[in-house]
C-alpha cells in the first residue's frame, strides 16, 4: 500500500473522530466542564516550615 | 465525610532543584569546552578522556538527563501533589528515585570520558547504565501512579497528562532503543543492525526530545505559568486538543533526521509529512502558553519570572517552526550533517528547556525557602545574558550551517566542486565557532549568576513544606474502568474504525459502501445519543480514570512506532537488499569497536546521500547493504570532517597511520584531535570470537570455522599492515588498536567480491544541482 494512502487514512480517521467526540462534547453539555478545570492551580495552600535537623 | 491535614513533601523537590542547578552549570561548562576544542583543537591537550569525540556525549547525556532530568522531576513533585492534593505517596521511592538518578548521572560521567559507549545519541551509556535507568525510572513511575491512586482531587489537570505521556513514553523509547547482546561488563551489540537500527535509533532520538525535553516542560508549563501570571490557561480545550495531537504526531517524525539516506522512502516519506503536521499541535501549546498573558503583559516588563517562562515558549515556538522546516526533504539536503542542526537544537535547549528551568526555580525557590528572591536586577540580568548568549549562538550556527551545506554542494562552470578539500568548509566557518564560543559561555555564566542567587535566597530563609487541608468524600465512582470501555462512544468508534480500515484495504465498491456507512453511522451518533441525567460527559470520565488515560496514552504513542519499525522488522520487502553485503573480519572488527569507542560518528558520517556533489566528493551512494551488519549503525548526524562511508582504499595506510597520530599532518587546518593512545594501546584478541559468535546470533553470517580461527585471521590480516607500514618505515606492534582501525577503515564502503548467486546493487538515483 503505498504510504499516501496510509496518511490520508490516518488523517481522516483522526479528523473524523475528533469531529465526532466534539458533537458528543457539544451534545451533552459538557463542552465548558474543561474551562473549571483551568482553576485547578489556584487552590489555597499555607506554608509549613520542615521538620527540624532537615534543611535541604 | 473527613477534614484531612496534608503536608507536601518539598524535600524532595528542593533536592532535584539544587541538582539540575549544579549539574546544568557543569553540563554547559562541558559544552563550552567542547566548543572551545572545535574552535581550537589544541584544547583536547592529547588526553583520552578529554578529548572532543569522548566529551560530546558526555555534555548531550548531561544538559539532557543530569539538567533537564532533574529539574523536571523537581517541576513534576512540586505541582503532583498540589494538584493531586496529596503527598507523594512513598517517601521512600522519593529517596531511592533521587539518589539513584543522581549515581546514573556519576556513572555516565566517568564511563562516557573513558570511551564506554554505544555510540548512539543520547543513549550513549552502557548496558549495566541502561538497566539502572530503567529500575529507577520504574521506582519514579510507581511512586508517580501511586500518588495519582490516592489523589483527592477527582480530576486530572492538564499538567498530569503531559507527565503521564512522559513517564510511559520514555519507558517504552529507553528499553527498545537500548536493547543489546552484552559482550562484558561495559561493551554491548545492538540487536538492530544498519537501517533497522537508524529507525530505531531515530524513532527514539526524536522521541527523547519530544517526550523528555517538551511533554514533562510543557506540564511545568501549564502549572508554573499559570501560577507565576496569577491567571488561568488560556484555553483548557486547546490543551486537550494539542496534547492528544502532540503525543500521537510525535512519535512519526524519528525518520526527518535520515533524509535522502538509505532508508526505504516511505518511511522517510511518513517522516517529513508527521513532523511537518507537528507544527500545529506545537504552535498550540506555544499560543496556549503565550496567551495566557492576556490581558497581563505589563508582568513582562517586571517579573523577571514571567520573562524567563515568555520567552521560553516564545523559543519554543521557534524551534517547533524551524524543526518542521527542517523536515522538508529540500530543506534537509541543505541543512543535514550541517551546523544548522546544532543551531536549531540549542534554540531549542537553551531557550524552551534553560529559560523554562530558569523561570520556575526563580518561582520555585523563595517559595521553598519561605522567602523572596535575593535580586530581581541579578535575575533581569541573568534574562538579559541568556537571551544574548541564544542570539549569539543560534545565529552563528546559521550562518555556519548554511554557508557549509552552501559550500559542500557549489559546483564550479565546469561542473567540478568549487571547495574539493572538505576541511576548506571547515576554516571558513571556524571564526562563527568562536562565536558559539562567546554565546555559550554568555548563558553559563548567566546560570551561574542564577546558581548565586538562588544560593543567596535559600541562605536567607528556611526550608518550608506546603501544607493543605482537603475535605475527603467517599467517592461515588460513576463509572468504572470496564464501564468506560464498554460504552457506547467506544462501540460506535470501534466500528467506525473497522468501516474506515474496509475503506481504505478493499476494493472501490466496498469502499464506497464502507464510506457510506461512515457517515450513516457518525450522523446516526451523534444524533441518538443522549445524556444521562446528571452523569458527567465523557471527557470529564476519562480525565478523572487515570488508569484508562494512561492506557490511551500508551496505544496513542505506540501507533507511531509500530508503523515505522516493524515493516522493517518483520516484511523482507520493505528492506530492500541486494545480497551484496560481506561481515567485517575480526580485526575490522575491533577496529570497529574502537571507533565507537572514541567516539568518531559525532564528526564523521557515514552515508553518502544521493546528490552530485556527494558523489563527486565521496563516492556512490551509500545502499542499505553497506551497512546492513553495522551493530550499532554508524551513519552519523553532524560532518565536522568528511563522510567516511567510502574512504575504503582511497588513502594508504600510511596516510591513515599519520592522520590518526598527527591530523594536520595529512589535513592542515583540521580541527580533528589527535589519537596516539591508539598506537600503543592493544586489543584483546581472545575476545575476537566470542565478538563474531555474538554476532552471528545476531544473524550477522558468520560460520562456526570463522569464529573458531578469528584469533588467527586476525593475526595475520594485522600483521600485512603492519609490513606494510614498515616499508615506509612506521613500525608498530600489530596488536594495537590503530591497527585495527586502519583495517576497518580501509574496509569502509569497498564492494566486495561478487558472491555466488547475488545480483548486482541496483544504481541509484543521483540528484542533479545539489
Amino acid at each position: 500500500m503505498s504510504v499516501m494512502v496510509l496518511q490520508v487514512f490516518v488523517s481522516l480517521m483522526l479528523v473524523v473522530g475528533s469531529v465526532v467526540l466534539l458533537a458528543f462534547s457539544v451534545k451533552s453539555d459538557d463542552h465548558e466542564h474543561a474551562d473549571r478545570l483551568s482553576l485547578l492551580p489556584f487552590e489555597d495552600e499555607r506554608k509549613e516550615p520542615a521538620p527540624k535537623g532537615r534543611t535541604s | 465525610m473527613e477534614e484531612r491535614h496534608i503536608v507536601y513533601d518539598d524535600s524532595t523537590v528542593r533536592q532535584f532543584t539544587w541538582a539540575a542547578v549544579i549539574w546544568g552549570i557543569v553540563g554547559m561548562a562541558v559544552g563550552a569546552f567542547v566548543a572551545t576544542q572545535l574552535a581550537w583543537w589544541q584544547a583536547n591537550f592529547d588526553i583520552p578522556w578529554l578529548t572532543f569525540s569522548r566529551l560530546r556525549p558526555l555534555h548531550t547525556n548531561a544538559v539532557i538527563f543530569a539538567f533537564v532530568g532533574n529539574m523536571m522531576f523537581a517541576g513534576i513533585y512540586y505541582s503532583t501533589q498540589r494538584l493531586t492534593k496529596v503527598r507523594m505517596a512513598s517517601d521512600l521511592l522519593s529517596k531511592i528515585h533521587f539518589w539513584g538518578w543522581q549515581a546514573i548521572i556519576v556513572a555516565a560521567a566517568i564511563t562516557l570520558p573513558l570511551g564506554y559507549s554505544q555510540s548512539k545519541e543520547y543513549a550513549e551509556l552502557e548496558w549495566p547504565i541502561d538497566i539502572a535507568i530503567t529500575l529507577i525510572w520504574v521506582v519514579f513511575a510507581i511512586n508517580f501512579f501511586w500518588t495519582l491512586a490516592k489523589r483527592h482531587e477527582k480530576n486530572l489537570y492538564v499538567a498530569l497528562w503531559f507527565y503521564i505521556a512522559t513517564i510511559v513514553t520514555v519507558a517504552v523509547l529507553h528499553i527498545v532503543n537500548n536493547l543489546v547482546i552484552p559482550i562484558g561488563m561495559l561493551k554491548s551489540y545492538s540487536i538492530f543492525g544498519g537501517v533497522q537500527d537508524a529507525l530505531v535509533q531515530w524513532w527514539y532520538g526524536h522521541n527523547a526530545v519530544a517526550f523528555f525535553l517538551t511533554t514533562p516542560i510543557l506540564g511545568i508549563m501549564y502549572y508554573f505559568l499559570p501560577k507565576a501570571a496569577e491567571r488561568p490557561v488560556y484555553s483548557y480545550r486547546l490543551s486537550i486538543v494539542h496534547f492528544w495531537a502532540l503525543v500521537f504526531v510525535y512519535i512519526w517524525a524519528g525518520p526527518h533526521h535520515l533524509l535522502y539516506t538509505s532508508l526505504p522512502d516511505w518511511a522517510q516519506s511518513l517522516g517529513m509529512v508527521f513532523s511537518l503536521m507537528l507544527w500545529a499541535p506545537s504552535w498550540g501549546g506555544m499560543l496556549n502558553g503565550l496567551l495566557t498573558l492576556r490581558g497581563a503583559w505589563e508582568k513582562l516588563r517586571t517579573d523577571p519570572v514571567i520573562k524567563f517562562l515568555i520567552a521560553g515558549v516564545t523559543f519554543y515556538g521557534m524551534a517547533t517552526f524551524e524543526g518542521p522546516l527542517l523536515s522538508i526533504k529540500s530543506v534537509s539536503a541543505l541543512g543535514h550533517y550541517t551546523d544548522w542542526i546544532i543551531g536549531h537544537v540549542h534554540g531549542g535547549a537553551l531557550g524552551w528547556n534553560g529559560f523554562m528551568a530558569a523561570g520556575m526555580f526563580y518561582w520555585l525557590v523563595p517559595r521553598l525557602y519561605g522567602t523572596r528572591l535575593h535580586s530581581t536586577k541579578a535575575a533581569d540580568a541573568h534574562f538579559w545574558m541568556g537571551t544574548v548568549g541564544i542570539l549569539l549562538y543560534v545565529v552563528s550556527m546559521w550562518v555556519s550551517g548554511i554557508s557549509q551545506g552552501l559550500m559542500w554542494r557549489a559546483f564550479t562552470p565546469e561542473g567540478t566542486l568549487l571547495y574539493p578539500d572538505f576541511v576548506e568548509t571547515l576554516l571558513a566557518i571556524r571564526p562563527l565557532y568562536i562565536v558559539r564560543l562567546a554565546g555559550g559561555t554568555l548563558y553559563l555564566a548567566g546560570f551561574v549568576l542564577m546558581g548565586w542567587n538562588l544560593w543567596k535566597t535559600a541562605r536567607a530563609g528556611k526550608a518550608v513544606n506546603g501544607e493543605a487541608t482537603v475535605v475527603v468524600e467517599e467517592r461515588k465512582r460513576e463509572i468504572g474502568a470496564w464501564g468506560l470501555v464498554a460504552s457506547k462512544p467506544i462501540f460506535y468508534a470501534t466500528g467506525l474504525f473497522g468501516l474506515c480500515v474496509l475503506y481504505a484495504v478493499t476494493n472501490v465498491f466496498i469502499a464506497a459502501a464502507a464510506l457510506a456507512g461512515i457517515v450513516l453511522v457518525g450522523l446516526f451518533a451523534v444524533l441518538t445519543y443522549r445524556k444521562e441525567e446528571g452523569r458527567p460527559g465523557w471527557h470529564s470520565l476519562l480525565e478523572g480514570n487515570s488508569l484508562v488515560f494512561t492506557v490511551l496514552t500508551l496505544i496513542a504513542i505506540l501507533i507511531g512506532g509500530i508503523a515505522e519499525i516493524l515493516p522493517t522488522v518483520l516484511i523482507a520487502d520493505s528492506v530492500p537488499r541486494t545480497g551484496t553485503a560481506q561481515p567485517y573480519t575480526a580485526l575490522e572488527l575491533e577496529g570497529r569497536d574502537v571507533y565507537v569507542s572514541e567516539g568518531c560518528y559525532n564528526c564523521h558520517s557515514q552515508q553518502i546521500r544521493p546528490f552530485r556533489s556527494e558523489k563527486l566528493r565521496y563516492g556512490d551512494p551509500s545502499t542499505i547493504d553497506d551497512s546492513i551488519y553495522d551493530r550499532p549503525f554508524q551513519w552519523g548526524s553532524k560532518r565536522t570532517g568528511p563522510d567516511l562511508a567510502r574512504v575504503g582504499g582511497k588513502y594508504p595506510n600510511l596516510w591513515h597511520y599519520t592522520h590518526t597520530i598527527d591530523p594536520r599532518s595529512t589535513s592542515p587546518g583540521s580541527n580533528m584531535p589527535n589519537y596516539p593512545w591508539l598506537a600503543m594501546r592493544p586489543i584483546n584478541v581472545r575476545a575476537s570470537s566470542d565478538k563474531l559468535r555474538v554476532m552471528q546470533k545476531l544473524g550477522v553470517p558468520y560460520t562456526d570455522a570463522d569464529v573458531d580461527a578469528a584469533p588467527q585471521e586476525l593475526e595475520k590480516q594485522a600483521k600485512e599492515i603492519v609490513a606494510d607500514l614498515e616499508k615506509s618505515g612506521v613500525s608498530l606492534e600489530w596488536d594495537r588498536e590503530l591497527v585495527a582501525v586502519i583495517a576497518y577503515l580501509q574496509r569502509l564502503g569497498k564492494a566486495p567480491a561478487q558472491q555466488p548467486g547475488s545480483t548486482a546493487p541496483p544504481a541509484v538515483t543521483v540528484m542533479e544541482g545539489r
